[in-house]
């Protein structure tokens, strides 16, 4: 394992390494704009240059490998001065709009030519000009003029996605990006072009110009579109006064997550954000008076619905309440539910539901064919009641035939987001429904009461993906409206059927998975 | 002193055939080679030769081979480099012209010391003629043998195909020029890894050059004794010198290595056209820093001039005549180069078209006092900074004018321009690309 020094410290890293990742490793920051630790090294912007000790010519970081005591210099005045030069290079014909540009305040020329530049300029040509608000696709914009030919985005389709979309065309200065003539850029990755463009030049067409990224915070979180479990920033801006279509949430961004995602998520994931302040969400809690369903206080809607679940427990026993739970809710709602009505109220018509669509699209990338982003957690849990099996056929056919008087469901049906006018999976039944989800759906026609529950990115919470991976994830905002946390819901309903659910009971913990899916 | 070496057949007619080839001793070395040589006795040979790569850069031709590794599994590869593009430079053209059988033998044998089964020859797309006899040649080589199944009856066999490039300048880069025959863009590689272990397909390759292969027969014919003992202590040979520019009789002189400058332009080219005293001289082809009329007194070869600062390059020699515009003649050479850059690395896409952009400035009368060290910073920060040497082609020529010739590119008419500043051009031969 060669051992190498870079300023001063030491790093004993595996063969193969190039300089930059191992001083990515030390924590000591080279500048680079090819270079990105998910594709393969292209060496051309000659941003990352450092010393080597015995080798006289500055050397690009991320390309050359480490070799057993080498000694490396990244803060050296010839260094400094490279990085200055190329920074100049770049910026002479880059139309520095900064004000209008949305890559502003995470742009890497930007940030750079504030770190190690602020010349002045002596440029005194007539800057180059290129193609401006060039619509590559349906969703990613191009700025010619911003581009400083890094590749990213052309390795990206090449290496990631899989298909080569995008290519430099023409040489010397007149070199510029775009698609192969004719095409248009539709990719299922595309907006991870805009994520790994250091510079200004894609830009989403979805998120430009609704918000500098310097208003927005940051939460993480896990997307729920898939059983992949992306991991994945959220950006929101919870000040009303500078929100756009009085939206809080303004893009998901990838996490880094070597095991899961890597440094990328699809579109329906990235765009998935919108189901945060869609129309659809329910707002406030919903109880039916007549055909129609009003909003009501919590206190209400609490009140009756444990109203209903104890008359109908009183006159048909546990065998006339049916519980369904949809694959889209955390582990820590599962637990609760089971607790509340299994543990407690002894109710056995329980299922977890909704088969996985064999006809979905999957892809050897990161979809996958089961929407839902928490099956394999319900299975490792053991989401049904103890020595009985009850199959969701079982359970749906029970309500639509009347031996269940009232079925509660939980969660959103995990086909809702990729498909809003798809049926409902729930059958008509002549019972009490009573949802407890986060987005409006056919179901609710027939729904007795709605209790408006957060979305992931709103509640703390845990998805098991479907290689088996537990992953945790802390509320990234506040729910929308009355919305509340899925547990805390389930706590009131049991505060007011006389039930106490101590938040211990939904703590994962060593005990939690079932023995026989422990694998 | 002419010595009729490697252009030894030039002058008889029909010298591109293979009639006329074997008269003059043609493919006897192959023979023999392949009848009593090994593969390490070629290396040998040629080794002790002295022999270094007519490309530009001089490297010895024996070493670069060494670096194919000899235990790989992969097949190897062989680039003869005939895409030359180096304004100034026409030496290559003129083998392929007048005696393609000296190249093909020379890749034979070459590819036979190295263990190749396959070689490409890679022609500059615009070299119609040598296209057509080099072709023409290897249809002849395939029909008598000497190129194919079982070689002469031995147990070596080879394929040689042509490759023709598309006009860029840059393809004559060696790992652009294996993109290129990969069937991509002519971008350079970034390197390591070297093409010697990772070149053509991802197999060992070895990129020579037309005049470096055309060697080879002579020094496995001659001996390497004979090879070195033409040239100098550490450069074997002659060498193949195109001269263009100011001079009475331009055109392509086989001379020893080593040969004075002085003597080439005066006794081999004619002098300078009217009799006018030299202003410069750019000894290598284009890319090659330029020397002042008081550096001429040098010999020509890869060490005198480097210790000199500039290089022997591709051999090609162009005479700047007094009166000539030093600021015309560098912006017809950085137009060449913004114009051939392949816009992959950031200092030479932007840089030469700075460069150029500054020149033209110059020229319309718009200068400042700050344009000469402005110049010269840009060039010294694409130098050495990128991933082909194409970076450090483009700058050699703007320090070294712009240092040697300042007074030119200052505000107001340099001393030497015409009132016009373009009835003195140079023309420099070889250059439409």
């Amino acid at each position: 394992m060669p051992t190498i020094e870079i300023d001063g410290k030491i790093i004993t890293v595996e063969p193969g390494l190039t300089v930059i990742q191992a001083a990515d490793r030390l924590g000591i920051h080279i500048p680079r704009f090819c270079y990105h630790p998910g594709l393969s090294p292209a060496g051309s912007c000659r941003m990352c240059m450092v010393e080597i000790e015995k080798i006289p010519k500055l050397q690009t970081a991320c390309t050359t490998p480490v070799v057993n005591g080498m000694v490396v210099r990244t803060d050296t005045e010839a260094v400094q001065d490279a990085r200055r030069s190329i920074l100049e290079y770049l910026l002479i014909n880059h139309p520095i709009d900064c004000p209008i540009c949305d890559k502003s305040g995470e742009c890497l020329l930007q940030d750079y030519y504030t770190e190690y530049a602020r010349y002045t300029s002596r440029f005194l040509e007539t800057r180059w000009r290129k193609r401006k608000v060039f619509i590559l696709g349906p969703t990613i914009v191009m700025d010619e003029e911003r581009c400083v030919l890094c590749s990213r985005c052309v390795r990206f389709f090449e290496e990631v996605s899989g298909v080569r979309r995008l290519g430099i065309f023409q040489r010397g200065s007149e070199a510029y990006l775009s698609t192969y003539p004719g095409e248009v850029l539709e990719d299922l990755y595309c907006g991870n072009i805009v994520d790994i463009c250091p510079v200004g030049a894609l830009t989403d067409r979805d998120f430009r110009f609704n918000q500098r990224v310097w208003m927005l915070k940051r939460g993480h979180s896990i997307c729920p579109f898939c059983a992949r479990g992306c991991n994945i920033i959220v950006d929101f801006n919870e000040d009303s006064d500078i929100q756009v279509n009085d939206s809080r949430v303004y893009r998901f961004r990838p996490r880094f997550n070597t095991k899961v995602n890597d440094y990328w998520m699809c579109d329906t994931g990235r765009y998935g954000y919108k189901s945060l302040d869609a129309a659809e969400r329910i707002r406030e809690p919903l109880l039916r008076e007549g055909k129609r369903l009003i909003p009501v206080g919590w206190d209400r809607i609490i009140k009756r619905a444990a109203l209903r679940i104890r008359e109908t427990l009183a006159s048909h026993g546990p065998e006339g309440v049916g519980v369904l739970v949809h694959p889209t809710v955390a582990c820590e709602t599962a637990l609760a539910t089971r607790e509340l009505f299994v543990e407690q109220l002894g109710i056995r018509n329980m299922s977890t539901g909704f088969p996985v669509d064999p006809s979905a699209f999957e892809d050897a990338i990161l979809i996958r064919r089961d929407r839902a982003p928490n099956r394999r957690g319900l299975e490792m849990i053991g989401m049904v009641p103890k020595g009985e099996d009850v199959p969701a056929g079982q359970l749906a056919a029970g309500w639509a035939t009347g031996r269940i008087k009232l079925l509660y469901v939980l969660g959103d049906d995990p086909a809702r987001f990729h498909n809003p006018q798809g049926p409902s999976p729930i059958p008509a039944g002549e019972g009490i429904l009573i949802l407890q989800k986060s987005t409006a759906g056919p179901e609710d026609a027939r729904a007795r009461m709605v209790l408006p529950a957060a979305m992931p990115a709103e509640e703390d919470g845990t998805f098991v993906n479907f290689e088996g991976r537990v992953q945790h994830f802390d509320a990234a905002l506040a729910p929308l409206g009355e919305a509340l946390p899925a547990c805390e819901i389930l706590r009131r309903l049991g505060e007011a059927l006389k039930v106490e659910l101590h938040p211990e009971c939904w703590r994962l913990g060593q005990e939690t998975w079932a023995p026989s899916s422990s694998s | 002193m002419i010595v009729k070496v490697l252009t030894r057949n030039f002058d008889k007619p029909d010298s591109h055939t293979l009639a006329v080839y074997e008269a003059g001793g043609g493919y006897r070395t192959l023979r023999k080679v392949l009848e009593s040589w090994t593969p390490e006795q070629v290396v040998e040979e040629v080794k002790a030769s002295n022999l270094r790569g007519r490309g530009g850069a001089g490297f010895p031709t024996a070493i670069k081979w060494g670096f194919v590794p000899k235990d790989s599994p992969k097949p190897k590869y062989i680039c003869v480099n005939a895409d030359e593009g180096e304004p100034g430079t026409f030496k290559d053209r003129h083998i392929m012209e007048q005696d393609p059988h000296l190249m093909v033998e020379g890749t034979i044998l070459s590819a036979y010391a190295i263990g190749v089964q396959t070689a490409y020859i890679y022609i500059r797309g615009e070299f119609v003629l040598a296209g057509e006899r080099t072709e023409a040649a290897i249809a002849e080589a395939y029909a008598k043998g000497y190129l194919g199944e079982n070689i002469l009856g031995s147990s070596y066999s080879l394929d040689i195909h042509v490759h023709y490039g598309a006009g860029s300048y840059i393809c004559g880069e060696e790992t652009a020029l294996i993109e290129s025959i990969e069937g991509k863009k002519g971008w350079p590689r970034v390197k390591p890894p070297f093409p010697a272990v990772e070149g053509l397909f991802g197999c060992p390759t070895v990129v020579n050059n037309v005049e470096t292969l055309a060697n080879v027969p002579l020094i496995l014919d001659k001996g390497a004794a004979w090879f070195a003992g033409l040239g100098t202590e550490k450069s074997g040979g002659t060498k193949l010198f195109t001269i263009s520019g100011h001079v009475n009789r331009p055109g392509l002189y086989e001379l020893p290595m080593g040969t004075p400058l002085l003597e080439m332009i005066e006794e081999q080219a004619g002098g300078v056209t009217g009799g006018k005293k030299i202003k410069a001289v750019i000894p290598g082809g284009a890319s090659c820093p330029v020397l002042a009329a008081h550096e001429l007194d040098i010999k020509m070869d890869f060490n005198t001039l480097m210790a000199a600062g500039s290089m022997l390059g591709s051999g090609g020699v162009i005479v700047l005549a007094e009166g000539t515009s030093m600021l015309a003649a560098l912006l017809n050479l950085e137009r060449f180069f913004a114009h051939e850059s392949c816009g992959q690395c950031t200092p030479c896409r932007e840089g030469t078209r700075w460069i150029v952009q500054i020149l033209e400035r110059i020229e319309r009368g718009e200068g400042t006092a700050g344009d000469p060290d402005t110049l010269i910073d840009i060039a010294e920060h694409m130098a050495g900074r990128t991933v082909c040497p194409l970076g450090e082609a483009a700058a050699g020529p703007v320090k070294s004018f712009v240092k040697k010739f300042r007074d030119e590119f200052l505000p107001g008419p340099g001393p030497d321009a015409g009132p016009s500043g373009t009835e003195h051009h140079p023309q420099v031969a070889g250059q439409d690309g």
